[in-house]
């Protein structure tokens, strides 16, 4: 019983140090954007994004713990990513 | 008569495959968008950056943090349940409705503001305004009204989800429904996530 209890209580600080992280790089993002950084501010913003979308997907969802719609999942959302950097790029 | 009897494998296969159509349809539709705006935004890049300027990055940003922490407590009620730690669950659920009300609060303040200052699709200073700045205003109108509608219905799933933990047809042995709904909270913060970069940041 003890063990199951920090079993959970370490779910829930693992948990709690990634919304810490996710709220740091909203800021950090918010910060880089007001720099002058020129045409890299969109790459910059658009991978912490990712990032943030990542922590979300594998901390929150738990997305490797469903089977194969979550790799169709991964892999559209994977590939809009890679479209949307491409368009940046142009 | 026929007799029904809860099929816990049947009910998570449903489940989830019903959750994930959902989040296929929610990716194509705000994914389209979002590709639209980085289109949009190559032929009118000055347009769009004054048109960023009217948006206020640090309401979006208190936003963004609102988002990030309801997904917290969506998740720690998910782990509650799981874990058959009830009235824990349902505090965090409750948590996580009033992060959604104070987010669609904020958000009504932050159009208030729009509207007043005739940043909507539609109105008369707008069209004053150059063609890319009045594109940028539809896209975000889009993006961001139908993101909210969505919040608002999540927030209407939590709560009878929360009704349901509370009566008891939500638990350790029957939480897939909860873990669904979860789900779709946590695509609406990636959305959010999205908006608020390329909207507020990028511009």
């Amino acid at each position: 019983m003890s063990n199951k209890n920090t079993s959970i209580a370490s779910v829930y600080l693992k948990q709690l140090l990634v919304w810490f992280g996710l709220v740091v790089l909203s800021g950090l993002a918010t910060v880089l954007a007001g720099m002058d950084l020129g045409k890299f501010i969109p790459v910059i913003v658009l991978a912490i994004a990712a990032g943030q979308t990542y922590l979300v997907a594998r901390i929150f969802i738990q997305i490797h713990a469903v089977d194969k719609p979550s790799k169709i999942f991964v892999g559209l959302s994977t590939a809009f990513l890679v479209v949307s950097f491409i368009l940046i790029l142009i | 008569m026929e007799n029904k009897t809860y099929n816990p494998e049947s009910a998570k296969t449903n489940v989830v495959s019903g959750m994930w159509l959902l989040l296929f349809a929610e990716l194509i539709v705000f994914g389209g968008i979002a590709i639209a705006f980085l289109g949009y935004r190559i032929a009118h890049q000055e347009d769009f950056l004054q048109a960023s300027k009217q948006l206020h990055a640090l309401i979006g940003a208190f936003n963004i943090v609102i988002l990030l922490t309801s997904s917290l407590t969506v998740a720690l009620s998910v782990v509650s349940v799981k874990s058959g730690k009830i009235s824990l669950a349902v505090l965090f659920q409750l948590s996580s409705i009033l992060m959604g009300l104070f987010f669609l609060v904020n958000k009504y303040f932050e159009w208030s503001v729009n509207s007043a200052t005739g940043f909507v699709p539609g109105s008369v200073e707008l069209a004053k305004l150059p063609v890319g700045q009045n594109i940028f205003c539809l896209l975000y109108t889009i993006m961001a009204g139908a993101h909210t509608a969505l919040v608002f219905f999540g927030v209407l799933v939590i709560a009878w989800m929360t009704i349901s933990t509370v009566n008891g047809n939500v638990n350790k042995e029957k939480s897939e429904s909860y873990q669904a709904a979860g789900q779709f909270w946590h695509s609406l913060t990636v959305v959010g996530i999205f908006i608020f970069s390329l909207f507020y940041l990028i511009g």
